[in-house]
């Protein structure tokens, strides 16, 4: 029998029955198997391959009186109390462990013409379960996605011979990267940011807020301008000062909509009444006005018609706006249309907000979002236009804070209709459980890294392309830099670990130069 | 309370119990039980030690009714054996598997083949009844498997089987002298263990008084008692001990041994000893125990071999409704109802 080591066809047990949703296989109780571990259970006279997921390890014995475990544990502890060593007689014959698996689907033929197809059958009695090898993980090639984000990953080992990421063709469907802090959100993003850098096959804009993509914030990381392609792939725009060539952010008032300054603070009725009355009439000299003018000149020219208290409260706010050192009067000097333009070159366009206050932030992420997507729409009715730009994902941390609701505001607007547009959007958040339900429901692709809370797994659970529901407790115990990808591509739920990005770097250093490829074949 | 049951019985049955434990009658002459009279003496436990590393061979049978036809019945036996060097366990042959059918009217015959093919020569007697008869082929490939077990054994093996050194069944004693003779010259420690006994005091069980006692004067050893046994000399082939093989052990057994020159009971029951330290089986030699589990047959053996027979018989044209009626026990039927 071959080694036990990953990729071998080492046996590790039998079938013992269940249904179409669930598989048990009696295992030995000396081969290590591990929660999440791609196991083959393979058919009597190799007609199928069935792709198991462990989702529990339990113990068994052969005893078949009840109580048995917990008489034997007697007699050892109070062997234990005595100094007494007792010995299981044929423990490997006695002793076995039951694996619970989800069956993921199977395999019919074999290489690269192996077809998968979803679990709508069961295994034949007894068969042999090992573990999965480079053979069977072939047909997977094709689900894997040409944005590298790391390995494919059973359990607790790597394959590195089966590479796994998202598929640039679907990026403008939107997708979640979803963690609790720490379980490695920022190194997913680098290392995706990395792969669009290398690939040039879609825009990437980076709404950075805690200044950690420039140069890995912390000693002993490396940060986006570290990448070989930095030089020519990457923008940076900044709201600092930083030790990276850079350019400082600027946008202007004229881009400023009545909803970016809705999303900053709450407005009573007559207040957004007022607003909209201000955008109606100057339309995008609205914020210039409501800066330039004062409480009563304004009283009047709207003939009285609303308070001088909402008049007085917009107006302050409005010169909060104006105060902004990011906020220009003067369009020529705002950087949108530049970012625009780098993203439809296919680069990534680093946005560093860690110099800004919350409130800057939002409201710039929101005027970027919105150039980007506007851009695009008013790029769609140009037929060819719009066939030479590629896929534009925007990137946005702590998205909860946009996506509460499915309505008001670019970002979900952007969710709902983005994707016709080449416009997509990545939401990184810890919370998942405080985004608004219709908002994941149009996230095709989610990177899911560890999550401990159990609302935040259910309310993902109920949007995931494939069923994760029996990942749960999987899900729970994840590592850092462990994760799963649900997508419209993706078979199944596909374990991953992502690359360290200072490993990635690493393993770059020396790697000939690859042709870029062009933007964009056949969106239509 | 259950229904018929009289409360009053209850006590009277234990008022029974006491008094036979103050002085039972002497029983009957029954050939099963084997009377050993005196008393227990405390001074006559002997402390053993356990062996180190050695080897055992374990050898058992089993047996069930297939199909019971009244006037017939078809029965399956299997014999096998286990072997432990050190407390590992080695390879074995297949267990000696026999389909039986025994019927009222070949009775003799059959039980005469599986004689002469185990013990030689023909047998003095018949069994009274085709369960008898089931029980004594048994019986007999069970000491069969014993001889060639002993024949194969390396030196310094201890040999035991379920049951005791005793000839149960007429005309056996000389295959028994045959297999006792060999172990003693193979230098192989013979010994039978037995799960329940039949050995009496003064019409009384006599292990849980050894027991009792031997716990009391020995606590926390492994120890063994000899028993004095006399006048079942043309039956008995071995010293008859009570032993506890295990210091925390919760049982004792009836031991018949059968040594080679020189070897010392507490020598084979120290080998038995180093066996019986499985934490599910704390006291008993872990062989015999895996020999048993090996040749019982579970209800779900017993259900296949019933359709496998069933298969043949239709495959040979017997009709369905025939073999129903053959078989079919209104038991079945009420116990279904219950």
């Amino acid at each position: 029998m071959a080694k036990d080591e990953i990729g071998t066809d080492v046996s590790l047990g039998r079938i013992t029955g269940r249904d179409v949703t669930e598989i048990v296989f009696r295992a030995y109780r000396n081969r290590d198997i591990f929660l999440g571990e791609m196991l083959i259970g393979e058919c009597a006279e190799g007609r199928r391959r069935f792709i198991l997921r462990v989702i529990n390890i339990m113990h068994g014995s052969e005893a078949s009186e009840a109580g048995w475990a917990p008489k034997t544990a007697g007699a050892f502890m109070d062997g234990d109390a005595r100094e007494e060593e007792y010995h299981v007689y044929d423990a490997d014959r006695r002793l076995y462990n039951h694996v619970v698996c989800a069956p993921l689907g199977y395999l019919l033929g074999e290489g690269d013409d192996a077809e998968f197809r979803s679990p709508k059958t069961i295994p034949t009695h007894f068969s042999r379960v090992r573990r999965a090898s480079d053979r069977d993980y072939r047909f997977l090639e094709r689900y894997l996605g040409d944005v590298k984000l790391g390995s494919l990953r059973s359990g607790e080992h790597v394959i590195p011979s089966v590479p796994v990421g998202i598929d640039s063709g679907v990026i403008c469907q939107h997708m979640g990267v979803f963690a609790t802090t720490g379980m490695g959100k920022s190194n997913l993003m680098k290392r995706m940011a990395g792969a669009i850098m290398e690939s040039g096959k879609a825009g990437l804009l980076i709404l950075d807020p805690h200044g950690e993509y420039i140069d890995g914030g912390k000693d002993g990381l490396k940060g986006l301008v570290h990448h070989p392609k930095a030089g020519t792939n990457l923008d940076i725009f900044v709201t600092r000062e930083v030790a990276a060539n850079a350019s400082d952010i600027r946008i202007s008032t004229s881009e400023i909509k009545v909803q970016d300054m809705q999303n900053l603070w709450q407005f009573s009725d007559p207040q957004v009444e007022l607003l909209n009355a201000v955008w109606s009439r100057e339309r995008d000299g609205w914020l210039d006005y409501l800066m330039d003018n004062d409480t009563q000149t304004i009283f009047q020219a709207f003939n009285e018609q609303f308070h001088e208290g909402s008049i007085g409260v917009v107006g302050r706010r409005a010169a909060v706006l104006a105060s902004s050192p990011f906020v220009t009067r003067d369009g020529r000097i705002s950087i949108t249309k530049t970012i625009v333009e780098k993203l439809h070159q296919g680069k990534v366009v680093l946005v560093d907000l860690s110099g800004a206050s919350e409130r800057e932030e939002l409201l710039i992420s929101s005027v970027l979002a919105r150039a980007v997507f506007q851009e695009n729409s008013r790029l769609f009715r140009d037929k060819a236009a719009f066939k030479s730009i590629p896929p534009c994902l925007i990137a946005l941390e702590e998205a909860q804070r946009v996506f509460e609701r499915a309505q008001g505001g670019i970002f979900p607007q952007i969710a709902r209709e983005g994707r016709k547009f080449k416009t997509g959007l990545c939401a990184i958040s810890q919370q998942p459980k405080l985004i608004d339900t219709e908002v994941i429901s149009q996230f095709n692709t989610l990177v899911i890294l560890g999550l401990a809370d159990r609302q935040d797994r259910e309310r993902l659970a109920g949007s995931a392309r494939q069923d994760i529901s029996r990942l749960d407790y999987e899900i729970q115990t994840l590592m850092t830099g462990e994760g799963l990808v649900t997508g419209p591509n993706t078979p199944f739920a596909l374990p991953l670990k992502v690359d360290l990005y200072e490993t990635y770097l690493a393993g770059m250093a020396g790697k000939p130069e690859r042709k870029r490829k062009s933007a964009d074949k056949g969106f239509f | 309370m259950m229904r018929g049951l009289n409360a009053a019985e209850i006590g009277n049955v234990i008022d029974q119990m006491a008094a036979d434990r103050d002085g039972a009658k002497p029983i009957a002459s029954d050939p099963g039980f084997i009377d050993v009279g005196g008393t227990v003496d405390p001074k006559g436990f002997c402390p053993f030690d356990r062996a180190g590393e050695c080897a055992m061979t374990a050898v058992d049978g089993g047996s069930a009714v297939l199909l019971d036809g009244g006037s017939f019945l078809i029965a399956a036996v299997r014999v096998g054996s286990a072997s432990y060097r050190d407390r590992e366990y080695l390879a074995h042959s297949e267990p000696e598997f026999h389909l039986l059918h025994l019927s009222a009217g070949d009775l003799e015959d059959a039980y005469s083949i599986f004689f002469g093919k185990t013990v030689g020569g023909e047998p003095p007697d018949s069994p009274r009844g085709l369960d008898e008869a089931a029980g004594r082929i048994r019986t007999l490939l069970e000491w069969k498997a014993v001889e060639n077990v002993v024949r194969d054994a390396e030196p310094g093996t201890i040999t035991a089987f379920d049951g005791a050194l005793w000839a149960g069944i007429r005309g056996i004693g000389p295959m028994l002298s045959r297999i006792v003779e060999s172990a003693r010259k193979k230098d192989v420690e013979l010994c039978g263990i037995s799960k329940r006994s039949m050995l009496t005091q003064h019409s009384r069980p006599l292990i849980p008084a050894v027991q009792i006692a031997g716990d009391g004067a020995l606590p926390d050893r492994a120890w063994h008692y000899p028993l004095q046994i006399s006048g079942y000399g043309e039956k008995l082939f071995g010293e008859v001990h009570v032993a506890k093989f295990h210091p925390q052990s919760r049982y004792v057994f009836r031991a018949d041994l059968s040594l080679p020159d020189g070897t010392p009971p507490a020598t084979a029951l120290g080998k038995l000893a180093y066996h019986a330290n499985d934490p599910a089986y704390v006291g008993y030699p872990y062989p015999l125990a895996r020999v048993h589990n090996d040749v019982a047959f579970s209800r779900s053996e017993v259900e296949d071999l019933r359709s496998l027979l069933r298969s043949e018989a239709l495959r040979k044209g017997m009709d369905p409704k025939e073999w129903q009626l053959t078989f079919q026990d209104f038991h079945d039927v009420l116990d279904k109802g219950r």
